[in-house]
C-alpha cells in the first residue's frame, strides 16, 4: 500500500499509462475509446467504478469519469469532507490516499477552504505515505466548528438533529465512506456515514430513541433515523472506498478482508450504496436502510437501469 | 521503571480528559495491572510501544469501539488496554487486551471475532492467526494483535509479541460446556461461536432476523453444509415459550411457511426454500438451518446424539 504519488506525477503518468475502459453494465464488455472522449460522453453517467493498484490514481480517474472535480467545485467554494476515519484496523476506514486525492482535486478546482465534517482520529493521515504536497494539503483541512440543531419536518422518526454546523454551511458536501460489514445494519456506506456528522446525543437517539435496550435492538428505527438525517443534506459527490474492506466483524474489525481495489463514485449516494452491497456479498434489497432510501426518493436502487462506467488502471 | 511512570501519568490524564466512568457496579475485581500486560521495549523481540497506551473501562469502550462496544457488553466487558507497537523494520501493529467479566465471556467474544480461514496456533488457551492478525484467548482475556497495514504482516515477530503478552495474563477455566459440546475431540463442527445474546446471534446466525428465540446462552457451528444452533434456557417451560414465540415471528413478519409440526419437531421453509428445524429437548432447543430438509434433519440428528451430556 506504499502508494507514494503526488498530483504532478499523477498527471504526468496519466499521459503515459494506458487505461482500459469498460462501459455500461460494468462487465458490460463494450470497450470505450480515449479518456478525452469519455469526458464529453459520460458526464451523465450514474456511477464510475475504477479499479487500480494506486488508490490515489483510481480516485482521480473516477472523478474524471464523472466529469471532473470542476463539475462540482467552483472557485472559492467551501468544501465539507465526511471521511469514514474513526476505526483504525485495515478495511475499516476510507484509505487516506483516496481522501488525499479528493482534497487535491478540490484545491485544483479552486476550493477556498476544506472542512472535516467528522472529528477524525488524529492518526488518520499518518496511515498512508503522502508526498509533502499532499501532507500540507491534509494539514490545511480545518476541524469542524461546532454543532447546529436542525428541524427535519419530513423526518419519519428523527424530527430534530444535532449536526456538524459545517455540513449545513458548506457549498460542496463530499461523502467518502468505506463499504464494509456492519453488525447492526449489515452494511455501511454513504447513507450510514452521515452518523459521522451527528452529535453523540443524536447518535444515541438513533440507537435507543425507540426505547430499545441495546444499540442494535431496533434496526428499523435506526435505519429510519439514518434516512431522516440524510434528508437534511444530500451529498454533492460520493466517493466510496471499495479497495480493502472487511466482510465480517464490522464496523470495527479485524475481520475477513477482501481487496477489490475499486473506487465507486457517483452523485446519488443511494445508488453508490446499492452498488456497494456486492462487495460484502449482499444485495441492495438485503439492507433495510437502502430499501427505505429508495422508498423515500432519496436515490435510486434500480441497479439494472443505472449507467455505470468502469475503468481499470 | 521509567515507562510505567509515564503510563501511569498518561492514564491519569486520560481519565481526566475522557471523563472515564467508574468501573461497572457489579462486584468484580478488575485486573488492576492491565498496563503491565503490555511488554516494555526489549521484552518482546524488537517491538517497542510507539503510541500512548489507553485504558477504556465500562461505557468508555464506546470511545474505542463506537458501533461495536455493545457486542462486548453483551458478553460482559470490564476494560481494555490499547496501544501500537512498532518493530525494527517499521511494521506497526495495534495491540488490544480486553478483560471480560469471566473466562466464558472472553471465550465467547474470541469465538465470535475469530475469522474463518484462520489457523490455530499454540498460544494461551486458544489462539487463531489470520492473514494480518492474531487473536488469543486466555482466562478472562482476549488479546488482539492487528497489522496497521494488512499488506505488512510479520508472522513470527507477531507471535513472539503475542506470547510475551499471554505470559503476563492469568489463566482460567475451561471453555463453557456448550462450546465444549461442539468442539470436543470427536467434533466435526466448524466456525463454532459461543453466544450470550441477540447481537452475537445476529452476527453468527443468518437464517432469520432478530433474537426471536430469546437467546441468553447458546452455541452455533457449521457441520457439512448445514448450520446448528443450541439454545439453553432455565427450564423446559421457558424453552417451550421461546419456541412458540419464535414460530409466531417466523410465520408472521418473517414470511416463513410452516411445513410440519409434530410432537417432537417443527419444520419451516423461508421464502428462498431454505429449511429451519426446531427440536425442543428438555431445557435446550436444538435448531438446524440448511438448504434442504434432509440436511437440516441430519444436523438435528447429529445434535440429538450428543445432547444428553448437556441435560
Amino acid at each position: 500500500m506504499d502508494d507514494r504519488i503526488g498530483r504532478r506525477s499523477f498527471l504526468k503518468r496519466s499521459l503515459l499509462v494506458g487505461t482500459s475502459l469498460i462501459v455500461g453494465d460494468q462487465v458490460f464488455g463494450r470497450v470505450g475509446n480515449t479518456i478525452r472522449n469519455e469526458l464529453s460522453t459520460f458526464t451523465d453517467i450514474d456511477l464510475a467504478v475504477v479499479e487500480g493498484a494506486s488508490y490515489y490514481n483510481a480516485t482521480r480517474k473516477a472523478v474524471e469519469l464523472l466529469g471532473g472535480m470542476r463539475r462540482f467545485v467552483n472557485k472559492q467554494s467551501k468544501i465539507g469532507l465526511l471521511v469514514n476515519s474513526r476505526f483504525d484496523k485495515p478495511g475499516t476506514y476510507a484509505n487516506p490516499q483516496i481522501a488525499a486525492a479528493v482534497v487535491g482535486m478540490c484545491y485544483e478546482a479552486g476550493a477556498k477552504e476544506i472542512v472535516s465534517l467528522e472529528d477524525a482520529s488524529g492518526s488518520y493521515w499518518r496511515r498512508a505515505t503522502l508526498t509533502t504536497e499532499l501532507k500540507e494539503q491534509a494539514d490545511s483541512i480545518r476541524e469542524p466548528s461546532g454543532w447546529s440543531t436542525v428541524e427535519i419536518p419530513k423526518g419519519k422518526r428523527l424530527k430534530k438533529a444535532e449536526l456538524v454546523r459545517d455540513l449545513l454551511e458548506c457549498d460542496v458536501f463530499i461523502n467518502i465512506p468505506v463499504f464494509k460489514d456492519h453488525e447492526g445494519t449489515r452494511f455501511t456506506g454513504t447513507l450510514k456515514n452521515i452518523m459521522g456528522a451527528t452529535s453523540y446525543s443524536t447518535n444515541q437517539f438513533f440507537h435507543q430513541g425507540s426505547n430499545a435496550k441495546g444499540y442494535y435492538d431496533d434496526i428499523e428505527f435506526l435505519s429510519e433515523c439514518i434516512i431522516d438525517a440524510n434528508l437534511v443534506r444530500r451529498p454533492t459527490l460520493c466517493i466510496a472506498d471499495a479497495t480493502e474492506l472487511i466482510m465480517t466483524n464490522g464496523p470495527f474489525g479485524p475481520g475477513k478482508i477482501v481487496k477489490p481495489r475499486k473506487i465507486v463514485a457517483g452523485i446519488d449516494g443511494v445508488a453508490v450504496d446499492a452498488y456497494g452491497t456486492r462487495f460484502v456479498g449482499l444485495h441492495p434489497e438485503d439492507i433495510m436502510m437502502i430499501r427505505m432510501a429508495g422508498d423515500a426518493g432519496l436515490g435510486r436502487v434500480d441497479l439494472e437501469n443505472l449507467k455505470v462506467v468502469g475503468a481499470t488502471l | 521503571m521509567k515507562y510505567n511512570a509515564t503510563v501511569v501519568l498518561l492514564l491519569a490524564l486520560l481519565s481526566l480528559a475522557q471523563g472515564c466512568l467508574p468501573a461497572p457496579q457489579e462486584k468484580i475485581t478488575l485486573h488492576n495491572s492491565l498496563v503491565e500486560c503490555f511488554p516494555d521495549s526489549g521484552q518482546a523481540g524488537s517491538w517497542t510501544i510507539t503510541d500512548s497506551l489507553c485504558i477504556y473501562r465500562g461505557k468508555d469502550l464506546y470511545l474505542l469501539l463506537d458501533g461495536g462496544a455493545d457486542l462486548f457488553e453483551e458478553y460482559g466487558f470490564l476494560q481494555v488496554g490499547s496501544t501500537v507497537y512498532t518493530d525494527e523494520l517499521g511494521v506497526a501493529v495495534t495491540v488490544e487486551v480486553y478483560e471480560m467479566t469471566n473466562p466464558a465471556a472472553a471465550f465467547g467474544i474470541y469465538s465470535l471475532l475469530t475469522v474463518e480461514g484462520g489457523v490455530k496456533i499454540e498460544i494461551g488457551q486458544e489462539a487463531t492467526e489470520g492473514e494480518y492478525y492474531i487473536q488469543v484467548w486466555k482466562g478472562r482475556f482476549l488479546v488482539t494483535i492487528t497489522a496497521r497495514d494488512a499488506d505488512r504482516w510479520v508472522k513470527d515477530p507477531a507471535r513472539e509479541l503475542a506470547r510475551a503478552i499471554e505470559r503476563r495474563l492469568e489463566g482460567g477455566s475451561r471453555k463453557p460446556d456448550l462450546a465444549e459440546f461442539m468442539s470436543g475431540a470427536d467434533s466435526t463442527y466448524q466456525g463454532i461461536v459461543y453466544l450470550r445474546g441477540g447481537l452475537g446471534l445476529a452476527n453468527a446466525w443468518t437464517f432469520w432476523y432478530g433474537n426471536i428465540v430469546r437467546l441468553t446462552e447458546g452455541v452455533t457451528g457449521r457441520s457439512g453444509s448445514g448450520n446448528s444452533l443450541i439454545v439453553r434456557y432455565t427450564d423446559g417451560e421457558e424453552c417451550a415459550r421461546a419456541l412458540d414465540s419464535a414460530l409466531t415471528e417466523l410465520t408472521g413478519p418473517q414470511g416463513f411457511t410452516l411445513v410440519s409440526r409434530a410432537d417432537r419437531d417443527v419444520v419451516l421453509h423461508d421464502k428462498q426454500g431454505a429449511t429451519v428445524m426446531f427440536v425442543p429437548a428438555g431445557r435446550v432447543l436444538l435448531v438446524a438451518g440448511a438448504r434442504s430438509q434432509e440436511e437440516a434433519r441430519r444436523c438435528i440428528g447429529e445434535l440429538q446424539i450428543r445432547v444428553s451430556r448437556l441435560q
